[in-house]
Parts: structure tokens; sequence; C-alpha cells
């Protein structure tokens, strides 16, 4: 019995092969077939079902199109669906949203990505300028040390320089009438035998060109007052940090008010008018409860109910359903009609207390 | 076209005179809301105490004391004249606001 093996060439796999039918492209030998009724003979003729070597030969063809990533039936494009996170619309596979469990679990599964991702950034950020403080802090208290040092010496200096009391001048100093009077009388006490007077005298020339004595360094007031000033710097970091943060949420949640210019200068004439309110209340409260007045005082003019249009947007998305296939798309909510010329000059009376 | 003339479907002269309305109006709310503050509240009064003193002394003034006649009317038309522009202001900007209302009542 012949070897099989004798019959078969080697498979060539070509990785760029972007076609199953390539893949499945018969391999041909030499084997010699029996021509004797002079019938035509194909290539294809030479696969016979009992052949080993068809089996052999459907065996690599599967090997390969596994290697390549071929599916059959043949794999259709994966349909996109849009999506919106955190206010933002995005095109994703409908292939990914199956997979997540559908739409709704797949949206809040990016949103929280998404969240989690800002703060780790903003962590990530606070992290590295405090460090940067700190080393600004430890920097400025070396140098506080080389100040203190640098005055001390001096000190030194001034001290030594009052305490020469040889009567001789010092170099660049002119001598002083009262002072040589000092050192003579000195002198004479000395002569006269009068210890106590000339005690007090070499006190007084002492003191003489030492001129006012420097304060005393307060190491403790120097390190305090520098912590105050670093932690003042940090509190109004932080506090630029929270507003940029809200004003961002603001964008997010009251879009609407953000994308019209009048209701935006609604708000923002709100915003100084609950702040004079509530001088307690921080920038975000300010910000979301001008949002939120606004939002309501458009609403009762358009007759329309706020809860429905914006408010529980948990309801809202439980209420949403999930994108078909063929469109793609969700439905989008109707737009806000925008206010006329005369009701942005009653929302302007009312913002002002005044008569409508 | 500005935001006020999509409103009205105006042309490009009534788009300038739908603004110069709206801005009437405006003017007028903020001139009321001047009213309201303390500074504005002070110059009213400043302004009537004013007229107040004005008018007793042309009563106390002679008739044919022209000269002073004259002067004393013309220092009370001074005073009056912050009242009345303010007010004036107030009245136009309601009087704009309520075209605004007739016209888009009319659209």
């Amino acid at each position: 019995m012949s070897d099989a093996r004798e019959y078969i060439e080697p498979v060539v796999i070509d990785r760029d092969a972007d076609s199953p039918e390539q893949s499945e492209k018969p391999i041909e030998t030499e084997k010699t077939v029996d021509n004797s009724d002079n019938s035509v003979i194909h290539s294809e003729d030479i696969h016979d079902a009992d052949d080993p070597r068809s089996a052999i030969a459907e065996k690599h063809a599967r090997k390969q199109r596994a290697e390549l990533g071929i599916d059959e039936p043949e794999a259709r494009p994966d349909a996109l669906v849009t999506v919106k996170i955190n206010g933002k619309e995005r095109q994703v596979s409908q292939s990914k949203v199956d997979a997540a469990g559908g739409l709704d679990v797949y949206q809040k599964r990016l949103a929280a990505e998404d969240k989690l991702q800002e703060v780790s950034l903003e962590k990530k950020a606070i992290e590295a300028q405090k460090s940067k403080l700190q080393r600004e802090a430890e920097e400025f208290k070396r140098w506080q040390q080389q100040q203190i040092q640098r005055l001390a010496q001096e000190k030194q200096t001034l001290a030594a320089n009052a305490g020469n009391a040889t009567g001789q001048p010092q170099q660049g100093i002119k001598p002083d009438t009262a002072l040589k009077d000092l050192v003579r009388k000195h002198r004479e006490a000395l002569f006269d035998g009068d210890d106590d007077r000339a005690d007090e005298l070499m006190v007084q020339i002492q003191r003489y060109g030492a001129g006012p004595k420097p304060p005393p360094i307060n190491e403790r007031e120097i390190e305090h007052r520098t912590y105050q000033r670093i932690q003042q710097r940090l509190a109004q970091e932080q506090a630029h940090r929270d507003l940029a943060k809200a004003q961002q949420d603001f964008s997010s949640q009251y879009g609407d008010i953000v994308g019209d210019d009048r209701l935006f200068q609604m708000a923002d004439q709100e915003t100084i008018r609950l702040k004079n309110q509530n001088p307690s209340w921080s920038d975000r409260q300010v910000i979301m409860q001008a949002g939120e007045n606004v939002r309501q005082w458009r609403d009762q003019m358009m007759g329309v109910d706020s809860r429905s249009v914006s408010g529980d947007k948990t309801q809202a998305k439980r209420g949403m359903s999930s994108a078909r296939a063929a469109s793609g798309r969700s439905p989008s909510r109707p737009q806000p009609r925008p206010s006329t010329p005369s009701e942005y000059v009653e929302s302007l009376r009312a913002s002002r207390g005044q008569d409508i | 076209m500005t935001g006020t003339a999509m409103y009205l479907g105006a042309s490009a002269e009534m788009e300038t005179a739908a603004d110069y309305t709206i801005e009437k109006a405006k003017l007028g709310v903020e001139a009321e809301n001047f009213l309201s503050t303390s500074l504005g509240r002070y110059l009213l009064d400043r302004s009537e105490v004013e007229v107040e003193r004005l008018m007793r002394e042309l009563v106390d003034t002679p008739t044919e004391n022209t000269d002073a006649n004259n002067r004393i009317r013309n220092q009370i038309a001074v005073a009056r004249q912050f009242r009345d522009w303010v007010t004036e202001a107030i009245a136009e900007g309601r009087i704009a606001h309520d075209e605004l209302r007739e016209r888009e009542a009319y659209e």
C-alpha cells in the first residue's frame, strides 16, 4: 500500500488571503488519472469523496480559515448604534451593546467608566499639585533658614563692632565727638580708680555704635506664616477647581439653558441674586439653583411640566427603548421652543421682582 | 439674521426696528430696577426735595421780580430733569414691551 503522503504537495498558507475562496482552493496533485476513455479531466475531479487526500485537504483548508478568522457563514458587518454617555452621543457597534447586556446597561457602564476616569485624572492632578506645593514649602523653609543664619551672622558682626572700645576709629567710620568724649571719660575714670563709673561708661561705649537692636527672629512665627500662606493658596486653588467643576456640571445638566443666550443671561443674573440672598451658599449651590429656577420659569411660561422634560433622569432612562439595529438611532427628545422677545423681557422683569 | 429677526421673520429694516424696541424695553427694565436701588431712591428724593424747596422760594418771590422768577423756574426745570428722564425711560420701556406682545400676538 502506497503512502498517501506521496500524493500530497506541501500546502502554502497565504496569510494575506481575504476571501474564503482562496483558502478553499483545491490542492492540485500530480496523480496520474485514468484517462483511458479520453474524457476531460478537471482538477476538481481529483477530489473524490473517498480520496484520503480530499479529507486532508479539507482539514488544511479548515485550519487556514480558522487562522484567518473567517467564519462560515460569512459574518455580516456590525451595525452601529447611537448611545448617549454623560450628555455626549457616540456611535458604537451593536455587538458591543449586546455583549454588555443591552443599551441601558452599556450606557450605564460607559458612563461609570467615564466618570471614574475623570475622577482618577482629577485626583492625579490634585496629587501632583499637592506635591508641587509641598516642594515649594520645603524650598521656602530652606530659604528662610538661610535668611535666619545670615541675619544671625550680621547680628554677631554688629555686636562685635559695637564692642570695639579701643578708641581707634574703624575703617571707613569717622570718629564721633561724643564717642571720643565717652572714651576720654572712661580713661579718666580708670585713672581715678572709679571702677563703677568706668563700667558704666564702657557699657555706653558698647551701645553707642550698635544702633537700634534688631528684633529677635521668631522661627516659629515664620513657619506659621508660611504654613498659613500655603493653606490659603491650596484653598483658593480648590475653590477654583470646584467652580470649574460646577460650571461643567451646569453645562451638562442644563444644556438647554446654555444653548439659549437669553436664558443663559437670565441664569447669570439669577446667580447674582441668589448669592446676595444666600451668602453662605457655595458656588455650586448657587449655579445649580439658578439653572433650576430658570428652567422652572421657562417651563411655566411655556405651560410645560418641568419633570416631564428634564426632571427625573432615571425615569427617563427606564422609559427609553433599545435602539433597533436597522435604524441605529434612538428617537431624539423634542427641543423646547425658543423664547420670544416679550417673554425675554418678562423674564428680565421677573428676575428683578418687577410687575410683568 | 439675528435671533430677533428669526422670531419676527422680518426684513433688514424691520430687524433694526425690532432690535430697537427690545432695547427700549430692556432699558425700561433697567431704569425701573435702578429706582429700586439705594442710589436711585436717593437721587429721586434729592430731586423732589430740591423741587419743593424751589417751589417755596418761587411762592415767596415777588411777581415783579421777573429775573428771580425766571431763575427759580429754570432751577426747578433742572431739578426735575433727573426724575423726568428716568420715568420717561420706564414708560417707554413699558410701551415697547406692549408693542412686542402685540406683534407676537398677530404673528
